[in-house]
């Protein structure tokens, strides 16, 4: 961790910063940011045009404790895709709309890593 | 000191670090009871012995009862303190020691028994007049029963693990159709932290307060009541902000410690607990007994000027747990906020990581409890607490804005933290009002919070990056002194 006294257009900012790969985290005036060159970063399933996440993937790691249908099902808005526990919570998934589901890429019981896909869906 | 030598620590995190000091500061060897991978921590830095007890998953270690009393038994220690969460609760884990020849730090097998269930620990309050709210309880497999019971009770109803804690095993129901939902999803997750699979119903009580009593039996059976917290701040029932002590009108107070006097009497209860009451409208329902060291019991130290955990082992010890001529009178207010790996804005979704590199804060009446500091991961096997401010000044609104500036310079890179919403709760005018209920998150925040504006422009912050970069003019003694040759 660094402390910079940066000048910029006549003013002077005072901040903690540190190097974290290709990321920065900044602390200023209280608060904390995480700050990725604009050139990385990613136009992910988040900004799709219909705006629904169609890749269901783990938010961080964990085991899944549910997924109560199979590949192929199709799904109602609102029915829930598949529980995931992590830190002694359950987290549910739930459908974003109706639609069937095209991919289940893992089993329950299954510890999983953050970022891992675990379900592709075809919303309606 | 007599009998005790060497003390075994069972469990992780914050708590595992504040008992190992307590036990270095009284002269006592020490022993940490950890699972594999759990070696980055400060605990694991700080125990004068480590002894692992199996692997990662919580199961298979930190909640396996002859693990435990294996690996003290090898390390050759005369007692294990099991702070809180794990087997912090359970009368087996304390049997087992008995059986040994180790001392549990804590209350004896029976009384872990009676309160850890509880709907005996009901049973009893309603035995001895103490109020609790109208329930069901039962083991039925039969989810129309739950239903049927709770039409009985009306809803809202609270389902409950008998054996629950912590927020866990923990859900509300507002209709039949939360019944049907809920009622699996309770039994799915006791199945993995609990051995009880009992579940039990009881009335929910809408913007009640959370209050608790902090009490002490020492060796000699004297009680000793240790004022009251407002634990009402809570989210998804985990406690986020507690507080010493509460606003409540002192003869409130006066009659849940009198409660308290009246549970304890005659039960040969030894060491701490804390009495939890729901509070609404001038009255207040007994929720459960817990018997063990608290999260929070911090904010009580700090007003009372006591080491619990201290008292903790005197008590075991058979020795006096406090000079014998002091006299208890709580000073000013203390506030503690949990700082959790989780993000505020995501909606508290955990957010494991490594802690890139941690800044806390410190100055008078400032107390940081940490389990990690730079370097270590948060786990996402375990619980998100990271450490717990607790501030102590001479009066509550000083405190707040003590414990404003501390986490102003508290900096935490590397995993996101639920320090901005912390930092918002202390600013909201019902918080500031102290008309803060156990529903407030859920009212205030549906959402968590939205990220502040990022400040700095991509020209600004490249500034920042090349302050990273070696400089090209730096003094290099290697190559000067080739360029010589």
């Amino acid at each position: 961790m660094k402390f910079l006294r940066i000048e910029w257009k006549n003013q002077i900012y005072n901040l903690w910063a540190e190097k974290d790969g290709e990321k920065l985290w900044i602390h200023y005036e209280g608060s904390t940011w995480k700050w990725i060159p604009p050139a990385k970063v990613q136009v992910g399933s988040d900004s799709s045009a219909s705006n629904r996440k169609e890749i269901i993937s783990a938010p961080m790691p964990g085991r899944i404790v549910d997924i109560p249908f199979q590949k192929g099902s199709k799904v109602k808005k609102g029915e829930v895709l598949l529980v995931l526990s992590a830190m002694k919570m359950e987290y549910t998934f739930k459908a974003e709309a109706e639609g069937v589901i095209e991919d289940i890429l893992c089993q329950s019981g299954d510890q999983v890593e953050a970022d891992q896909v675990l379900i592709r869906m075809k919303y309606v | 000191m007599s009998g005790i030598k060497k003390v075994a620590v069972a469990a992780r995190g914050e708590i595992a670090k504040r008992i190992l000091s307590t036990c270095h500061q009284m002269g006592l060897d020490t022993v940490l009871l950890y699972a594999s991978g759990d070696e980055k921590n400060e605990a694991f830095r700080w125990a004068r012995e480590r002894v692992c007890i199996g692997p990662e998953d919580p199961r298979k270690s930190y909640l396996n009862i002859q693990a435990n009393v294996e690996g003290a038994l090898s390390a050759g220690v005369h007692a294990i303190h099991p702070g809180y969460g794990f087997l912090s609760e359970s009368a087996d884990f304390a049997k087992q020691c008995e059986k040994k020849g180790l001392i549990f730090i804590g209350p004896s097998s029976s009384a872990l028994a009676l309160f850890g269930n509880k709907i005996s620990a009901r049973s009893i309050c309603e035995k001895k007049g103490i109020p609790v709210l109208p329930g069901w309880s039962g083991s039925s497999q039969n989810l129309q029963t739950y239903v049927r019971q709770t039409e009985r009770i009306g809803y809202p109803v609270m389902i409950k693990a008998a054996d629950g804690g912590g927020g866990r095993g923990l859900r509300l129901a507002h209709n039949e159709k939360d019944m049907k939902n809920l009622i699996p999803q309770v039994k799915s997750e006791i199945q993995t932290s609990f051995s009880n699979q009992e579940i039990f119903l009881e009335k929910y009580l809408e913007s009640a307060r959370h209050i608790e009593i902090q009490v002490f039996v020492s060796a000699d059976g004297e009680i000793y009541i240790f004022g009251d917290r407002d634990c009402s701040l809570q989210r998804r029932h985990q406690k986020i902000i507690e507080e010493a002590p509460s606003h409540l009108p002192e003869d409130i107070k006066k009659r849940m410690k009198e409660a308290a006097l009246s549970l304890l009497s005659d039960l040969n209860y030894k060491g701490a607990g804390t009495l939890e009451f729901l509070f609404k409208e001038e009255e207040f329902f007994f929720l459960e007994m817990n018997t063990r060291l608290q999260v929070e019991h911090t904010v009580t130290e700090m007003i009372f000027g006591v080491d619990l955990v201290r008292a903790q082992i005197l008590t075991a010890l058979g020795q006096p747990a406090f000079l014998a001529d002091r006299v208890f009178t709580p000073l000013g207010h203390s506030i503690q906020c949990r700082i959790c790996a989780e993000d505020p804005f995501r909606q508290f979704l955990p957010a494991g990581g490594n802690l890139l590199s941690c800044l806390w804060p410190d100055g008078p009446g400032k107390r940081v409890d940490r389990g990690f500091g730079q370097g270590d991961p948060i786990s996402s096997l375990y619980d998100s607490l990271i450490a717990k401010l607790v501030v102590w000044d001479i009066s509550r609104s000083r405190a707040i804005e003590k414990m404003k500036t501390a986490l102003e310079e508290t900096i935490i890179f590397g995993c996101t933290v639920n320090i901005p919403f912390l930092r918002h709760i202390l600013c909201h005018p019902d918080f500031i009002e102290n008309r803060v209920t156990v529903d407030f998150v859920e009212k205030s925040f549906p959402k968590g919070i939205a990220p502040s504006p990022f400040p700095f422009n991509p020209d600004f912050m490249n500034r920042v990056l090349n302050s990273f970069k070696p400089s090209g003019f730096a003094f290099n003694p290697w190559r000067d002194f080739k360029d010589k040759e």
